[in-house]
């Protein structure tokens, strides 16, 4: 299945192009839900979606559930793309549900987002390796942004349950569940790069090299990465808030 | 005298401060994934097929670049693709130490120079054009040190056996051959579309996670 679709808001409107199996619903003033409104992402399957946040308007989307990839009939991956441009004085929310990437499947992602040096990005992912009890396929996912024409981030997560290289001590370390959280754009925090481990979730904070910082985590559940992303996003504008006081 | 060239680069006796860093191991270890021979081959092969297909490309772009290229878009295509701010600390370190060797030893683009400490590859790369090497010397010297330099730290921290070691560096160097051979193909693109999209972007989520970890240790062995 080929999908290409498109979303554009301005302020005060917003206009969207569905294509099966993408599917877009608006579910508040300036938020959008992804739809799946078939089953997969399946191997051979060629998805994209097209993004514009016109000057000054806010966009947030999230997913209504979590997108599950299968394998397909043909050795080809499932392959998912976002193309998005922020203009100036905008905002962009990106939180969809986890991925799943079952047992044989190969699912690959690349989202692209072009930032205005005064726009604003959130953006999250989180991939679990497997439904219960199955090692999990293979996941690429390249993330590339940029902020004002310059480069700021452009890596390549590349893991596999069923490869004891990648999923071993230069991999992910035998943790089922990745979770990113990328903070782009105007009025950042300053941020120290810190790590915090446990024997089932490591995470860590990283400034990047321009206006941005990245929030990784590695865990044994979804649950985990999730609280993990959050607790770190917390301590970076908790000490932003002490740092702006004192 | 092209050979003895690629050789001297080899070399960990060359005085450019790469025994100070461990290619990620010493944060692997004390994070305990890492403490046998066979754990050490599994991270050798996670290397294989995450950090070094970026090096390797990077080092055989420098390679092949003019001496006025934009060395300054290469250098900051490759800050994109670490997210950790100690890991790029690191290879910026052992960039400007190579440059400071390398720079008596052969002539070196004014543009890279001018960069400071530019990243490690990319030096490696402008020094083995220097000494008259080809990309795939360039790729290969890459692989290469990512490689000798975890073997090397993981015997000094383990204790590992040096005869075990060297067999698991030797084993994993056909793999490291063909990673080398691959880069050196994005590089030829990446240069010829003058694009740093077409080079490799993989980052291990547990090598940037531990990287961080080891750079707010008060105690370590090893800068990196």
């Amino acid at each position: 299945m080929k999908a290409l679709a498109g979303l554009d808001v301005e302020r005060g409107r917003t206009r969207w192009r569905d294509c099966a199996p993408i599917a877009l619903r608006p579910t508040g003033p300036g938020r959008m839900h992804l739809v799946q409104a078939a089953g997969g992402p399946l191997g051979g399957d060629e998805l994209r979606l097209d993004v514009r946040v016109g000057p000054g308007a806010d966009l947030a989307v999230r997913s209504a559930a979590a997108t599950v990839a299968q394998p397909g009939p043909g050795p080809e991956p499932a392959s998912w793309q976002l193309s998005a441009t922020v203009a100036a004085g905008a905002d962009l929310d990106w939180r969809p549900e986890p991925t799943v990437v079952c047992a044989g499947a190969d699912y690959r992602s690349h989202l692209r987002v072009d930032l205005d040096s005064t726009a604003w990005l959130v953006l999250r992912e989180q991939v679990l390796l497997g439904r219960v009890g199955e090692p999990g396929g293979r996941y690429r996912g390249r993330l590339t942004v940029t902020v004002g024409g310059e480069l700021l981030m452009d890596t390549e997560t590349v893991l596999d349950g069923a490869d004891p290289a990648l999923s071993g001590p230069a991999g992910s370390g035998g943790f089922r569940v990745f979770g990113s959280l990328l903070v782009a754009g105007r009025d950042l925090p300053a941020v120290a790069e810190r790590a915090d481990r446990t024997p089932t979730l490591i995470s860590a904070v990283l400034p990047l090299d321009g206006p941005g910082y990245l929030i990784l985590a590695l865990g044994r559940t979804s649950a985990l990465v999730s609280a993990g992303l959050a607790a770190e996003a917390d301590r970076v504008t908790t000490a932003a808030g002490i740092a702006a006081r004192g | 005298m092209t050979a003895l060239a690629v050789l001297l680069l080899a070399d960990s006796r060359l005085p450019n401060g790469g025994h100070a860093h461990s290619g990620g191991v010493e944060t692997t270890v004390a994070a305990g994934f890492l403490s046998t021979v066979d754990d050490l081959e599994l991270f050798l092969r996670g290397r294989l097929c995450t950090t070094a297909p970026v090096l390797a490309g990077f080092a055989a772009v420098a390679c092949l670049l003019d001496d006025d290229a934009d060395w300054r878009r290469w250098d900051r295509a490759l800050s994109a693709r670490i997210p950790s701010a100690a890991l790029r600390t690191a290879s910026r370190l052992q960039g400007g130490a190579l440059l400071r060797t390398v720079a008596g030893m052969w002539p070196v683009p004014a543009g890279l120079r001018q960069l400071g400490r530019p990243h490690q590859p990319l030096v490696l790369g402008a020094a083995t054009s220097a000494g008259g090497g080809s990309a795939l010397d360039a790729a290969g010297l890459a692989v290469h040190h990512l490689l000798g330099g975890a073997c090397s730290a993981a015997i000094r921290l383990l204790g590992l056996d040096p005869l075990a070691v060297a067999a698991v560096q030797a084993a994993v160097g056909g793999p490291g051959a063909e990673i080398a051979r691959q880069a050196v193909l994005a590089a030829e693109i990446a240069v010829t579309s003058d694009d740093p999209s077409a080079l490799a972007a993989v980052s291990a989520p547990l090598t940037e996670l531990l990287a961080a970890e080891h750079a707010q240790q008060e105690v370590t062995l090893f800068a990196s």
